[in-house]
């Protein structure tokens, strides 16, 4: 019984994940792509002399009671 | 003002306390549970710290936990978007973990910190810090400089892999980022698991295995994989990996690069995956090498602090070092994420808080890395008579004269003193020693003492003051964290025979003085020894030498394969009785392998997962 339970929560987790990532995230992943969006910088840029990103300057140490 | 730092939740947790700018104490989690690279909450770790420094959770002031939980959750969103549809199966492990553990971790943590002191407010006083901020504080407050370059590699943290920053007094400032997925420390994973071995722990076989192999495919991950621009700065090609999606490190595309499929852990090494080795480890240094160089030439700073997993490769570091681009090179002993806890109690003491640091040009402020748990002689006397050990006890003077006389008869000594080492390496508090000058030592320990692969070499300790006479090495190396080679006149020359054996055929070749700590490229991952923090280990190297004329052992951690380094007496008794090490030494107590009863004796050959 226990064991069934277990199963069907599995099966609805997966139908819940299954929900969330294909219905919501792809099609905004893709939107975002068509118009451009590269967080992740994928591409290589054989014009650019370098790939640092610069930090904006130091945050204020008050940040660190940020969890963000 | 006391801090308490926290790392917990994805690889190694810790716990660390700095009070008043001093690092009182850190421990590694898996040492007290027993459990390799054990992530949970550092219940232990933290009940330890607040022992060694005789407080309650109470009087904490602040804890720091080591990096930003929404910052990567964030990272996380923006993976899956960037990739969606392919990833789900990533998604599908990942997503319901965050939403109900992870996105909760400052509860989570003040949970756990009210049931044991319910009577404070710990929100107010928990912070957090990024996580390569943490690592920086880490490479940075400890070290012996005022000012410095700050370089920190590692997997990936919140988005950043790879950082550069600045310190200067109580201040350190964050210059530049390199961004997930691009980063060294999962570029050399990758090659990791691709040639067999474990993520996140067999990273040191790799470079262990390097020199055996031809660097023949460097150009083709120069060419295909990474894009490494003039300035070190780079990105990796994400068609041929599998970690911002799957759960693999690598896909079909990197195995057809190649022209062989990954090896599996069982599989015998071939020569190919040796030429892998060696390809990503040169490919490795010379990212590091461009980016130690142009950040020399940004900044002028003629010191260099590293930290993160990356700073681990001691292979580079010695190369940084040689390639004289900065004076001083200073690398923090726990330079993973255990090392977290401790860079973010730094951070908060002296960034947040604002306090001033002490400073010591002499040493640095890291006690040797010997911040972790020790036993007194009554309470060593009393856990091993418990334990059933048969022992005898000496002065210091004649435990000294006694380990040497037993080193010096080339047996296995298992060395157990003072305080446990913060960090990986074992550095002559948890360590087993022996005989480095014995042609067979190399093989007797890696089979019968560590049961482990046999191609992986032994690191020494050698007095410092005696370094340049045995090592081409001119600098302080105590963490174990700067390979050099063995100075030219100690070398011997290969025949024409030994010079054509085959891979790991090749180790059993005596090639130095000291064969037991010779790599097959006459490399040593050196550790120097000094009187300043570790008196005692200094006298048994000194004692040694006068017996033997030589200052040099083999000091490997004390543990077998895939075992945690051990922590309490109770554990290196168990690991004497189950492995041929023969004999023990725990503060005065001298314990021989045929005294024992043998009905105690243990097997422990199987008794932990392969590392």
């Amino acid at each position: 019984m226990r064991h069934r339970l277990l199963s069907f929560r599995r099966i609805l987790v997966s139908l819940t994940m299954g929900f969330l990532f294909f219905a919501i995230a792809a099609p905004i992943g893709i939107g975002l792509r068509l118009i451009g969006w590269d967080p992740l910088r994928l591409r290589f840029d054989p014009d650019r002399p370098s790939y640092w990103v610069r930090r904006s300057p130091n945050r204020a140490p008050a940040s660190m009671t940020k969890q963000y | 003002m006391r801090v308490l730092g926290i790392s917990a939740f994805y690889h190694d947790a810790a716990a660390a306390l700095v009070e008043d700018g001093r690092v009182v104490a850190a421990a590694q989690e898996e040492r007290f549970t027993r459990q390799k690279n054990d992530s949970s909450y550092p219940e232990n770790a933290i009940g330890y710290c607040l022992s060694e420094a005789g407080i309650s959770l109470g009087e904490i002031d602040r804890v720091a936990f080591y990096d930003k939980p929404l910052l990567k959750f964030g990272r996380l969103v923006a993976t899956y978007l960037a990739f969606a549809p392919r990833g789900f199966r990533s998604f599908r492990e990942a997503a319901p973990v965050w939403l109900k553990d992870k996105l909760s971790q400052k509860r989570a943590l003040t949970r756990r910190l009210r049931a044991v002191a319910p009577e404070y407010d710990w929100d107010s006083r928990l912070l957090f810090s990024e996580h390569h901020l943490s690592h920086a504080a880490s490479a940075f407050f400890p070290s012996p400089y005022e000012d410095a370059a700050i370089l920190t590699m590692d997997g990936v943290g919140e988005w950043a892999t790879t950082s550069a920053a600045l310190g200067r007094g109580n201040r350190i400032t964050m210059l530049k980022e390199i961004q997930f997925p691009h980063s060294l420390g999962l570029l050399y994973s990758a090659f990791t698991d691709f040639t067999g071995f474990r993520v996140n722990s067999g990273e040191y076989k790799v470079m262990g295995l390097a020199p055996y192999g031809e660097p023949r495919f460097a150009q083709t991950i120069l060419d295909h994989l990474i894009d490494l621009k003039d300035d070190g700065s780079f990105r990796l090609n994400q068609e041929y990996f599998d970690y911002c999606t799957g759960l693999r490190m690598t896909n079909e595309r990197f195995a057809a690069l190649f022209g062989v499929p990954a090896r599996q852990p069982e599989q015998w090494l071939e020569p190919v995956h040796m030429d892998l080795a060696a390809s990503i480890q040169q490919v490795t240094e010379e990212a590091i090498l461009r980016l130690t160089r142009s950040l020399a030439a940004e900044t002028g700073a003629r010191n260099l602090c590293l930290a993160g997993g990356v700073a681990l490769n001691c292979v580079a570091n010695g190369k940084i070092l040689r390639d004289r681009h900065f004076d001083n090179v200073w690398v923090q002993p726990a330079a993973g994420d255990a090392g977290g806890s401790l860079g973010a109690a730094l951070a908060a003491y002296h960034l947040e808080r604002d306090r001033p640091r002490l400073i010591s040009n002499e040493i640095d402020g890291m006690s040797g890395s010997y911040l972790g748990p020790s036993f007194a002689q009554n309470e060593i006397r009393r856990r091993l008579a418990a334990a059933g050990g048969v022992f005898a006890e000496f002065s210091e003077n004649e435990i000294i004269d006694r380990t040497a006389a037993a080193l010096a008869a080339e047996k296995a000594v298992g060395w157990f003193q003072g305080r446990m080492e913060f960090g990986p390496r074992a550095l002559g508090s948890r360590s087993i020693l022996a005989d480095a000058r014995s042609p067979s030592m190399q093989r007797t320990l890696n089979l019968k003492v560590k049961y482990r692969e046999s191609f992986r070499p032994f690191a020494p300790s050698v007095l410092r003051e005696d370094m340049g006479a045995w090592f081409e090495l001119d600098a302080d190396s105590p963490y174990m964290l700067i390979v050099a080679d063995v100075v030219e006149h100690r070398r011997r020359t290969m025949s024409e025979a030994e010079r054509n054996l085959f891979g790991i055929e090749q180790l059993n070749v005596p090639r130095s003085d000291v064969p037991a700590v010779t790599h097959v490229d006459y490399s040593a991952r050196i550790q120097t020894v000094h009187r300043e923090t570790n008196p005692r280990y200094h006298a048994l190297l000194t004692r040694f030498k006068a017996l033997t004329g030589c200052p040099v052992l083999v000091n490997t951690s004390f543990n077998v394969r895939g075992e945690p380094i051990v922590c309490t007496p109770q554990d290196a008794f168990r690991c004497f009785m189950g492995s041929e090490i023969d004999v023990l030494v725990i503060g005065d107590c001298f314990l021989r392998k045929e005294d024992q009863d043998p009905a105690l004796r243990l097997d422990y050959r199987d008794r932990f997962d392969p590392d």
